[in-house]
């Protein structure tokens, strides 16, 4: 039986393996997204101080540690029954807008792009991120320049610019300068221009490829991701699930995730398949991520993001099944944090030195912290005993809420290329730079 | 064919460094912040033909295989060995390597992947993929997937490595000396002085760096206090002008290599000892205790344990695996 694989996917963080397995005959039998990997963060979590946790976590993800920090310290919080004061709270949300500037953009460009730039079948050893510098060299310099507001402003809210350490039980160890604040003032502009100007090539490139778009990767599935009260956001509210249909099937809030997520573990991967609870395993596949929040949210809070979606949803409806999608979406939330950063850091009480609370006490109970991390919904659970020690931890990360989505469009896609051969009939653009 | 068009256009202009990039069992972190190098990308990509970074590049493991041993002028390890997949990648970018990178602290020390050491394999086996609390349908996976390693062992004790930088992740203006130190002295005159030298962290001096304890590069003023109680990380509010250690938080300061210019303590919150052990240290949590212990006055055994309710955590966030007490050992092997 002729088997495929494909060792590392490559273009992703991570380890992931693809097998498809044909019959004799040519069809697809099986296809499986192989995670090869897990670290135990739920096993090792427990005996560590409740307080220790934010600043072990970030070493799930180095390109979202920021948002692991903040679940994270959202947990603790919740299970010691502390509101941190509302300037921390700002500075904490500004470091998940920043993290999502960067991630965005390296996202975009550096994972996504070298496809639509030199083509989906251009020699690998120039269609990446180093062909882009190459080939590119002043639009490099944009987004590097971009790239970097978002990892500098992480590091003077979060003490560093990979793995943050500043969030506490009871709000920040450190508050953001007004010398500080006005640099990233002077900065902010451009990048909201930046936005601008990926936005425009986000378009161009899903128009570009519109053949690709609408015909490869329609995965009607559900959809989760944080709203406050139907509008997107990252940092505060409940989770939404959209059916396949489009419906609100549920909107809840973070303490109740599990009457609503579920983990399914293959035999095949290290990773589980998180899925909507209530529909069952695999009706209940859903996906999470850019795509999945533009779906379920009513509107952007930010004005220009808002006409964004618009125009999206003019062109692709909603709900929106077409994968490829996903980069268009990830610019109009780039473009929401660029607009949303500038709003926080005019903020008066950005620059408060009322950050931190100096009473906590550790309480024996249950804690739920959720945001949204670049690539999805991600929630941590601590249980803490009376003297502040974990007891227990459950972690359900953004990239598990898409694996058994990406299973079943691994298997779409094989059928699409080994049984149908749709791939060689679809209609591709000449390449931006030819090589 | 193609590929090697491609090479032979680019010698034309340099002799470019081979290198690859692997990722073991590790986050990213030390790869985000190579490319938090930012603008010096455009200095520094020129100098390098990146032959491995699944990350990045669209090569596969396959290709790494197919290079001739000895090919690849500087291999970088990021992560440490959790699976046994893990170990062969390491051992194949071994053989292909001139010089070999231990890249980060979970390379190097094995990290916090390394306090699962702690814990019986077969326990976080069941925790991770039985009980975990959404799990709805739980099975031990075993289709075609890499069984796991009993313990984390730092990667230097499996192949040997030429060069080690350590850091949570290492910060860009280290790895950036490192780079440059090669592109200036050539690769072979950097990896022959360390060679000569052998001492762990040698190559910090031969790149410019400093050899010394955080507490040697922190601005935050000690008076010689001794002290009578020690707080967890949430107490009060911190001031920021006095040493942390003096004002009873645990800071690794005194049992850490410097080298990341003190960006926690800077931060308001005390060190955690991510860049491993300072400079003759063997032990990075016990130096820590000891420290602990000859400023103290009066806290009791009893007293201590209750104000630090979490030893492996506290004292070993990042350096577990590579302590003199390295994993959990189990009563029956004891009585053996």
């Amino acid at each position: 039986m002729p088997t495929i694989k494909i060792e590392p996917v490559t273009r992703l963080e991570g380890h992931l393996n693809v097998t498809i397995e044909l019959t004799d005959d040519g069809k697809v039998k099986d296809a499986m997204a192989r995670v090869t990997l897990t670290r135990f963060f739920e096993k090792f979590l427990e005996g560590r101080l409740m307080e220790h946790a934010p600043r072990i976590v970030p070493r799930i993800c180095g390109i979202c540690p920021e948002a692991h920090h903040l679940a994270s310290i959202k947990a603790v919080e919740d299970a010691w029954d502390i509101t941190p004061p509302t300037p921390a709270h700002k500075l904490r949300e500004l470091l998940l807008q920043a993290k999502m500037i960067s991630s965005h953009i390296i996202h975009f460009y550096a994972l996504a792009a070298p496809d639509f730039v030199f083509g989906p079948f251009a020699d690998p050893a120039v269609r990446n991120l180093i062909g882009i510098v190459q080939h590119l060299p002043n639009e490099a310099k944009a987004t590097i320049a971009a790239m970097r507001f978002g990892q500098d402003l992480c590091a003077t809210i979060g003490g560093r610019a990979v793995h943050p350490v500043t969030s506490l039980p009871g709000g920040q160890s450190k508050a953001l300068s007004e010398e500080e604040r006005d640099e990233y003032l002077k900065r902010v502009d451009e990048v909201i221009d930046f936005a601008n100007f990926s936005l425009g090539l986000g378009k161009k490139v899903t128009n570009d490829y519109i053949d690709v778009a609408l015909k490869v990767g329609i995965l009607p599935t559900y959809y989760v991701g944080m709203a406050n009260n139907g509008v997107h956001t990252y940092f505060d509210g409940t989770v939404r699930v959209m059916d396949p249909e489009g419906k609100i099937v549920a909107d809840f809030e973070p303490r109740d995730y599990r009457d609503y997520m579920g983990e399914y573990i293959t035999d095949h991967s290290y990773t589980s398949h998180v899925f909507y609870k209530p529909a069952g395993y695999p009706k209940g596949i859903w996906r999470a991520n850019t795509l999945a929040r533009i779906n379920v949210v009513d509107k952007m809070e930010t004005p220009l993001a808002q006409q964004e979606l618009e125009a999206f949803r003019e062109l692709l409806g909603r709900p929106c099944h077409a994968t490829f999608a996903y980069h268009w979406a990830r610019l109009i939330e780039l473009l929401e944090s660029a607009e949303k950063t500038k709003i926080l850091l005019e903020d008066p009480d950005i620059v408060s030195t009322d950050v931190k609370l100096a009473d906590i006490e550790p309480k024996e109970g249950e804690g739920v912290g959720i945001v949204e991390a670049p690539r999805g919904t991600l929630t941590h659970n601590y249980w803490s005993n009376p003297d502040g020690v974990i007891t227990k931890a459950n972690l359900i990360v953004a990239t598990n809420h898409n694996l058994g989505a990406i299973e079943v469009g691994l298997k779409q896609m094989a059928v699409n290329v080994f049984e149908k051969g749709i791939v060689s009939e679809l209609k591709l653009p000449e390449p931006m730079v030819k090589t | 064919m193609k590929r090697k068009h491609h090479n032979e256009r680019k010698r034309l202009i340099i002799m470019p460094l081979k290198v690859a990039f692997l990722q073991l069992a590790s986050c990213w972190g030390c790869h985000q912040s190579l490319v938090d190098m930012h603008e010096k990308l455009l200095d520094v990509i020129p100098h390098l033909e990146v032959v491995h970074w699944a990350a990045v590049v669209d090569y596969k493991y396959k290709d790494l295989e197919a290079i001739p041993d000895g090919e690849i002028d500087i291999g970088f390890v990021e992560g440490c060995s959790r699976t046994e997949e893990d170990v062969h990648h390491l051992k194949v970018l071994r053989k292909k390597s001139k010089a070999l990178v231990s890249f980060g602290t979970c390379s190097t020390f094995g990290g916090v992947y390394g306090m699962a050491n702690s814990y019986d394999i077969e326990e976080c086996k069941k925790r991770k993929f039985l009980t975990a609390d959404s799990i709805v349908e739980g099975t031990i996976p075993t289709n075609d997937v890499p069984d796991f390693e009993p313990f984390v062992v730092p990667n230097p004790e499996i192949v040997p490595m030429d060069l080690r930088i350590p850091g949570c992740p290492p910060e860009t203006d280290v790895i950036l000396k490192v780079v440059g130190g090669v592109l200036e002295h050539g690769l072979d005159t950097v990896v022959s002085i360390l060679q000569d030298k052998g001492e762990l962290y040698l190559w910090t001096e031969v790149l410019g760096f400093p050899h010394k304890t955080q507490c040697d590069e922190c601005e935050r003023e000690r008076e010689e206090k001794q002290l009578t109680e020690i707080k967890r990380d949430y107490v009060g509010i911190t001031d920021p002008k006095k040493c942390l250690l003096e004002q009873g938080y645990i800071c690794m300061g005194p049992a850490t290599l410097a080298g990341c210019g003190v960006q926690c303590p800077n931060a308001g919150v005390p060190c955690t000892g991510c860049w491993g052990p300072a400079p003759n240290v063997r032990d990075q949590g016990s130096k820590m205790m000891s420290a602990l212990a000859s400023i103290s006055k009066d806290i009791e055994p009893e007293a201590f344990r209750k104000m630090v309710p979490d030893t492996v955590g506290t004292f070993y966030k990042f350096f577990l695996a590579k302590s003199l007490l390295p994993r959990r050992v189990k009563e029956e092997s004891m009585e053996g």
